[in-house]
């Protein structure tokens, strides 16, 4: 894979984004930004606001990196020309996956970004605690926009992705345990945990009161990069016999 | 190096339709070559081999010295590609998206702007540098596209059906452009179903049917053999049936002669370097038909292969 390539490939999504900037800010954050408004009535209420500000966080960048990897990957790399385009050049499958996941990072963490300084602002989340909650985010939304590249490379239309957003996206945030404690569930829900990528971010990012054994991050680090690493395999496997690539 | 490509017995299949059946041929240095054929054919599986997009299923395929098989990416650095369908970038304007291709192919940030803007004045369009492709329009797109496979100086070219469905105007600036590119040396393969332009841009042409090499030549020696000389078209002028005009022309027209049946008139073909004797014309001037006299060109040489295929 040739990283210059991939930066060539990422640099060409800034650009198009370039005049959309605020209209995508607008977008991702609306949601964080009213999660926000409710987690401050929650902290008043007496809840604890470092967790809960941390299962924001990680919310946030889950939800952007899996609108970015389905809707916006889908757009340019199976309803355009796009991709036939960037493969007449020397480049090819892996500079095209690593400047989408790349791309649905810089997204997620722009938005992260912005609600970090935002809950720093008002002393929620503070110093080594905000950095590490930051960095578990940024990986939840890697790993949810490479679910969301998977959907992509198998998707036969705009449907499948309403169907991943709706039934995958949306209900990995909503059990990512940041808004309930784990150790309620039964062992079967407790079990079935594990396999959601925003359930390790928020135990990594310190947003899960009660963890149990499952609270050591390192092993959280390490079931994100697994959840991650596997549909970037198989999304470009899917990729490649759908674009029906060359060498 | 004299030969920029060696093909010999290429095979691809896209599930159970064969669209190259075993073709060989040669691209020599300075040549321009012409694919020619039908839809269906195989051009386009033939084109996108020589850009590197697909790798042979079987065969060998040697381009500029290289592999296609294991050396994809080093090819599509050395061919421009000129696809029949347009896969320009929708989301940015005409120069823009010409410098993005430049960095794709590794290019430095000044050559690429240098280079996009002469390719932008090369092609006609330096005046839309900040059109969208969607702006442009269908001959503003195919230029577009054209200047985006020139981008990397390429030592080769391929163009799959590059003026298809153009206006007659439009198609002129098209194959200027491919002329100017031609006296400055670069080879060129061309795809096209249209004859006209195979025979301005091919030095020598190659005839692919279903998939299989059918003849190679240039255009005057490939009309010479499969269509003749001259052409007499005789089309009844008070809807008389053509037949009467069979039973005229039979035992009056030269050994070797062709006769075809097309659109409600009859088309006689005459062998090679021979032409009809006036007396038929004459007569069959009186008999009362619209007689039409030309030389045989490549699109009769393309219906006559065709008609023999089917008969076979």
């Amino acid at each position: 894979m040739s990283l210059l390539g991939a930066l060539a490939i990422l640099g060409r999504h800034l650009r198009v984004h370039r005049g959309r900037l605020g209209a995508a800010l607008a977008a991702d954050l609306a949601t964080p930004a009213a999660c926000l408004l409710g987690l401050a009535l929650l902290v008043q209420a007496g809840a604890p606001a470092p967790r809960l500000a941390a299962g924001l966080l990680v919310a946030a960048a889950g939800l952007v990196g899996a609108l970015e990897g389905s809707l916006g990957a889908h757009r340019r790399l199976r309803a355009s020309a796009f991709s036939e385009g960037v493969l007449a050049s020397p480049l090819g499958l892996p500079e095209l996956v690593a400047a989408e996941l790349a791309f649905a990072a810089l997204r997620a963490g722009l938005a992260a970004g912005l609600l970090a300084a935002a809950l720093a602002g008002l002393g929620w989340l503070e110093g080594l605690a905000l950095l590490r909650a930051l960095a578990f985010a940024l990986l939840g939304g890697l790993a949810m926009g490479a679910w969301a590249l998977l959907t992509t490379a198998w998707a036969r239309g705009p449907e499948d992705l309403r169907a991943f957003l709706a039934g995958v996206a949306l209900p990995c945030l909503a059990l990512s345990g940041a808004w309930f404690s784990p150790d309620s569930l039964p062992a079967l829900g407790q079990a079935l945990l594990w396999l959601n990528p925003l359930f390790h971010a928020s135990a990594g990012a310190g947003a899960i009161g009660a963890p149990g054994a499952s609270g050591w991050p390192p092993l959280h680090l390490a079931a994100l990069l697994v959840l991650g690493a596997l549909p970037v395999w198989l999304g470009a496997r899917a990729l490649r016999r759908v674009l029906a690539l060359s060498n | 190096m004299d030969e920029l490509v060696i093909a010999r017995d290429l095979r691809q299949s896209f599930g159970t339709t064969e669209a190259l059946r075993g073709v060989s041929f040669d691209l020599r240095a300075g040549e321009r070559l012409a694919l020619v054929g039908p839809a269906g054919a195989g051009k386009t599986s033939l084109a996108a081999l020589l850009a590197g997009r697909l790798p042979p299923a079987s065969g060998q395929l040697k381009i500029l010295g290289m592999d296609a098989r294991t050396h994809g990416r080093a090819l599509r650095r050395l061919v421009g590609w000129v696809p029949a369908r347009d896969t320009l970038d929708e989301e940015l304007g005409a120069l823009e998206g010409l410098r993005a291709f430049g960095r794709y192919h590794g290019l430095g940030r000044a050559e690429t702007r240098q280079r996009a803007g002469e390719l932008l004045t090369f092609v006609g369009l330096l005046d839309r540098a900040r059109a969208l492709p969607g702006e442009l329009g269908a001959e503003g797109r195919r230029r577009l596209q054209l200047a985006r496979a020139l981008i990397q100086g390429p030592a080769l070219l391929v163009l799959d059906e590059p003026t298809a469905g153009l206006e007659p105007a439009a198609q002129r600036f098209l194959w200027s452009r491919l002329a100017a590119l031609r006296a400055q040396g670069l080879p060129t393969l061309l795809a096209t179903s249209n004859p006209d332009e195979a025979c301005l841009l091919g030095d020598r042409l190659l005839l692919l049917d279903h998939g299989r090499l059918v003849d190679e030549g240039s255009a005057a020696a490939l009309v010479a053999r499969h269509a003749g000389g001259e052409v007499i078209e005789l089309r009844p002028l008070d809807g008389r049936p053509g037949a009467d005009l069979e039973a005229l022309l039979s035992g009056s027209v030269p050994p070797g002669a062709r006769i075809e049946r097309r659109d409600g008139a009859l088309l006689c073909f005459s062998p090679a370097g021979e032409m009809f004797p006036p007396a038929l014309l004459e007569r069959a001037h009186l008999a009362g038909f619209a007689v039409t006299t030309r030389r045989a060109g490549l699109a009769d040489a393309l219906r006559a292969l065709r008609g023999r295929e089917a008969r076979t």
